[in-house]
Order: structure tokens, then C-alpha cells, then sequence
């Protein structure tokens, strides 16, 4: 299974290095508890965002572990600093095995 | 000797209710008493250095509703050679106490997060930031979550 | 002489007391925060809905290349359906001219009420209108139903034994539990509501409302439904188009 799953990532196109930097992301997932229950009482399975890694090229940055805790529909806004132009990315995956990736290019000067 | 005793009765139902548990959740924490005996935070109970200053939680103190509940953290530029390793986010009542953890793969001496989490109804959260240097830099805040009144299938 | 001067009065203060206070909409009882959330189009949740609805529109443009044809057109809705019987004809809601697009144009199986797919089309279409304020004039032959709608909208429903004027006219403003009841304006559909966690449509907001004063709700395609929202678009009369609002 490789569901595409579709998001939002936002930061800026020129930042100057090693000063830091805003980053957005907002996903599009229900983040399932397991706790509900629907109307024919009926419990939904737990399906979450289990992971958010942020790359620059192939450099690994940061790795969220969200729990069940994380609202539905999951937004991040974070500081970032990076050394050197590249390409910053975003990349997603759930229980159920899907996932997603976001990408934007970044030039420091 | 009775009379004495008697003089001081007045204060026996004022002692008694000082030494009743209180509903944690009813209350903030006060971190001059350190970390709490929550089972989620055994791992960091007994560290060494721990530190209450450095890191804010920037939180209103009443929530609308615990399913998306809006804050921000935020951490002072630390020392130099110091940065950040990982971030815990942990909840007092949420049946899965750590919201989330964030580890940082790249040193990073700032730190400036928004995120919205859910709450299970009012109580206390604490996030703990360890940096490379062994400290931990904690902080917590006591959040209110209300219920609306209009509920779907209620 | 001087007791008709009595009963004048009377009146008059009655008549004030009827009219309604300034239509406000929603956002303007909302905490600053989920204020903030609606007003940045980055951040507000609905916007996924958005780029998911402008992808589904994609099989639409064959008819409606110009989106900005499509800006004010949620304000004409619902509207009477375009069938030449003038016997048959009915209130029809954006979702169920959807519905007839698809079957008569693109050959697709109708979406399902409050699929996600229905949901992001509708919110992508809603939003083209932005800002725009409402003003209905209603024709003849849409008074009738009208009517209907107002009719349910002051009608005592359920176990509570409670029309929609009760809160949202009459106690609007004041406070239930944790929340200020609202006017209940229908100007921010389809909505993000946290409650939800998602997106949803005014007919399945009036169906909690009917469940919560424990009345059978209408479905939410039926004639009763699009009857009353028809009504409260008219109510909602000078405020602005807030698609994709947020609520808590």
C-alpha cells in the first residue's frame, strides 16, 4: 500500500545561512484514535501519523513521534537553520502504510 | 493542659483538609516541588539536572474544545556548544501520556514550535527538552478544556 | 383617550423588542484563537478540503472553465431546479445540482451526502464567493417554500420542545455550558468544526441541532432541509461569505 496523502508545506525560498527560519506543515489525516466509537458503535481502527521527518537532501533534521495526541489533521510550525542551499523535505507515513512526501527548494546566501 | 487543647480545636478542620489528596487535575503544578509523580515522567524523575528555566509553554489557560488545542514552545538561545537533543511533550490525563516526541538530528540552539494537540479535559502538561550537555530543561502549565454544550449525537 | 396613548406605547415597545438584533456571524462569538485559525488561509484545516475540491473541479471545466464565473454563485442557492414542469419543480441545493451534473453530464455515480468528495467540491465552489455579501431576493414561485422554511425555523420541535428562534434568536448571545450561543448563520458552510475534526456540511450542523433538542432530524436531501436553509440564507442577509469557516 502507497497512498499519497495530501498536505501543505510552506517556508521561505531564500534564507540566509545558519539563521533560523520558519517552517509550516499541515497534513490532511484523521489521526484515529482507536478510542471512537461511530454511530452503529462500531470502534474505528488506530491509524496514526506515526512519524514527520524533515530532511535537507539526504541530511535528516528532525523526526516528530506523534501519539494519539497530535490533533486531527496535524499542523506544525518550526524553527529550522540550515548550513547550505538544498532541498528541504518532508516526508510522512501513517500505521496503515501510507505516506506522503513535501518538498521546497532553499537557497542560503 | 484541656484548655490548651481546646484553644487550638478550631484549626483541626483546617488541618485535616491540608492533609487530604487533592484532584490533581484540579490544580497547577508548582514546580518548586520539582517534578510530579506522574508515571509517564519516571524516566526523568531522579535525573540530576534538571532545570526550570530556559524552556515556555505558551498556552491559553482555557481551551475551547480538547480536540485541537492550540501552543506554542519555545526554548532561549542556549550556551554555546549546548543545543537541543529531543523534546517530550507529556500529558497528566490523556489516556497516551506523550503527545509527542521530536528529536533533533542536526544541532539546533533555538527552538520555536507551534503545533495543536488534543486534551483530554482539563489538567496539566509538561514538556522536557534534553540537550546534549545532560541537562533537562522542563516546564509545565495547567489548561482548562470546556465542553460545548451542543454535541453531535447528544 | 389617554389609554390609547397607553396601548400606542405598549405596542411600540413590543414591536422593538421583536426585532432582532445586528446579524452576526459566527466568527464574531469564536475565541481569538479560532479566529486567527479561520483568517489564515495556511493554517485553517479547510484549506485541504479546498485543493482536494479544485482537483475534483478539474472534470467540471468541460462546462465551467472560468472559475470566476462561479464566484456568487453559492449565494443563489437553493434555487428552484431548472426542470420544465412547472408542477415538478423543487428547492434544489448546490449538492443536489451537483448530483444532477454528474448524472446527466459526466456520467458519474452521485457522490453520497457528506462524502468527502461532495464535501470538497462544495467547499471549493463556496469559497470561490469569499467575501461576498449575502442578498437573496426571492421570486414568486420560490416564496412558498420559503415560507415552509420559516415555518419549520418557528416551529416547537422534539422532547425539548424548542423551535430554532428559541436560541438563536432569542438567545442569542448568552451563555450554554462552556459556549456563547450563536445566531446561527449559515454564512461559513461548508464549515471546519474542531468538534468534527473535519469538514461538514449546514444540513448535518441542523441535524445536531434537531438531534440536540431530540427531534427526528430531516434527511439531509430532503425537501424540509433545503426549504429551511433557503430561509436562513435570508437570514443571513448582509454578512459575508466565510467559506471555509472555522468553529470550535
Amino acid at each position: 500500500m502507497n497512498l499519497q496523502l495530501s498536505g501543505k508545506l510552506q517556508a521561505p525560498e531564500r534564507v540566509k545561512a545558519g539563521e533560523s527560519f520558519s517552517v509550516q506543515l499541515l497534513l490532511r489525516h484523521a489521526m484515529e484514535t482507536g478510542f471512537i466509537s461511530d454511530a452503529q458503535g462500531q470502534r474505528q481502527p488506530q491509524n496514526l501519523i506515526r512519524k514527520i521527518e524533515f530532511f535537507l537532501d539526504d541530511t535528516a533534521l528532525l523526526r516528530l513521534t506523534p501519539s494519539s495526541g497530535l490533533a486531527a489533521n496535524p499542523y506544525l510550525q518550526i524553527s529550522l537553520s540550515i548550513p547550505r542551499s538544498g532541498k528541504l523535505i518532508c516526508r510522512w507515513q501513517d500505521e496503515q502504510g501510507a505516506q506522503g512526501e513535501l518538498s521546497q527548494k532553499i537557497s542560503t546566501t | 493542659m484541656k484548655r490548651r487543647l481546646f484553644c487550638w480545636a478550631w484549626l483541626l478542620p483546617w488541618a485535616v483538609s491540608a492533609q487530604a489528596p487533592t484532584e490533581a487535575w484540579t490544580q497547577a503544578l508548582r514546580p518548586e516541588l520539582g517534578l510530579p509523580k506522574w508515571p509517564a515522567l519516571k524516566h526523568w524523575q531522579t535525573h540530576p539536572r534538571l532545570s526550570h528555566t530556559g524552556l515556555r509553554l505558551e498556552m491559553e489557560h482555557i481551551a475551547d474544545n480538547g480536540n485541537s488545542v492550540p501552543l506554542r514552545l519555545c526554548c532561549e538561545a542556549l550556551p554555546a556548544q549546548e543545543h537541543l537533543r529531543q523534546l517530550h511533550l507529556i500529558s497528566e490525563r490523556n489516556p497516551r501520556p506523550e503527545i509527542f516526541k521530536l528529536e533533533f538530528l542536526q544541532p539546533l540552539n533555538t527552538l520555536d514550535l507551534s503545533t495543536r494537540i488534543r486534551l483530554a479535559g482539563t489538567q496539566n502538561l509538561i514538556a522536557l527538552a534534553e540537550t546534549n550537555q545532560g541537562r533537562v530543561l522542563w516546564v509545565s502549565h495547567h489548561i482548562s478544556v470546556t465542553d460545548s454544550a451542543c454535541v453531535e449525537g447528544a | 383617550m389617554k389609554y390609547a396613548n397607553y396601548v400606542f406605547l405598549l405596542l411600540c415597545f413590543l414591536c422593538l423588542g421583536q426585532t432582532r438584533a445586528e446579524v452576526r456571524s459566527g466568527l464574531s462569538y469564536a475565541s481569538p484563537d479560532i479566529q486567527a485559525l479561520q483568517l489564515d488561509l495556511f493554517r485553517n484545516p479547510g484549506s485541504l478540503w479546498l485543493e482536494e475540491g479544485k482537483k475534483l473541479f478539474s472534470d467540471c471545466t468541460a462546462c465551467h472553465q472560468d472559475m470566476q464565473k462561479m464566484r456568487g454563485v453559492i449565494l443563489r442557492y437553493p434555487k428552484l431546479s431548472t426542470t420544465s414542469n412547472q408542477h415538478t419543480r423543487q428547492l434544489q441545493t448546490l449538492e443536489a445540482r451537483i448530483w444532477q451534473c454528474q448524472s446527466e453530464h459526466l456520467q458519474q455515480k452521485p457522490w453520497a451526502t457528506e462524502s468527502k468528495e461532495l464535501l470538497a467540491v462544495t467547499t471549493y465552489i463556496a469559497h470561490a464567493s469569499l467575501g461576498l455579501p449575502i442578498e437573496r431576493e426571492l421570486s414568486a414561485s420560490e416564496k412558498p417554500f420559503w415560507l415552509a422554511g420559516k415555518g419549520l425555523y418557528f416551529t416547537r420541535l422534539g422532547q425539548l420542545n424548542l423551535a430554532c428562534t428559541h436560541c438563536h434568536d432569542q438567545l442569542a448571545g448568552k451563555r450554554l455550558l462552556g459556549q456563547t450561543i450563536s445566531q446561527g448563520q449559515s454564512n461559513g458552510y461548508p464549515t471546519y468544526r474542531l468538534e468534527w475534526n473535519g469538514i461538514g456540511s449546514l444540513a448535518r450542523r441542523i441535524r445536531a441541532c434537531f438531534q440536540g433538542v431530540r427531534a427526528e432530524p430531516p434527511p439531509a436531501d430532503s425537501a424540509e432541509m433545503a426549504n429551511l436553509i433557503l430561509y436562513m440564507q435570508t437570514r443571513s442577509s448582509g454578512l459575508r461569505v466565510e467559506t471555509p469557516a472555522v468553529r470550535r
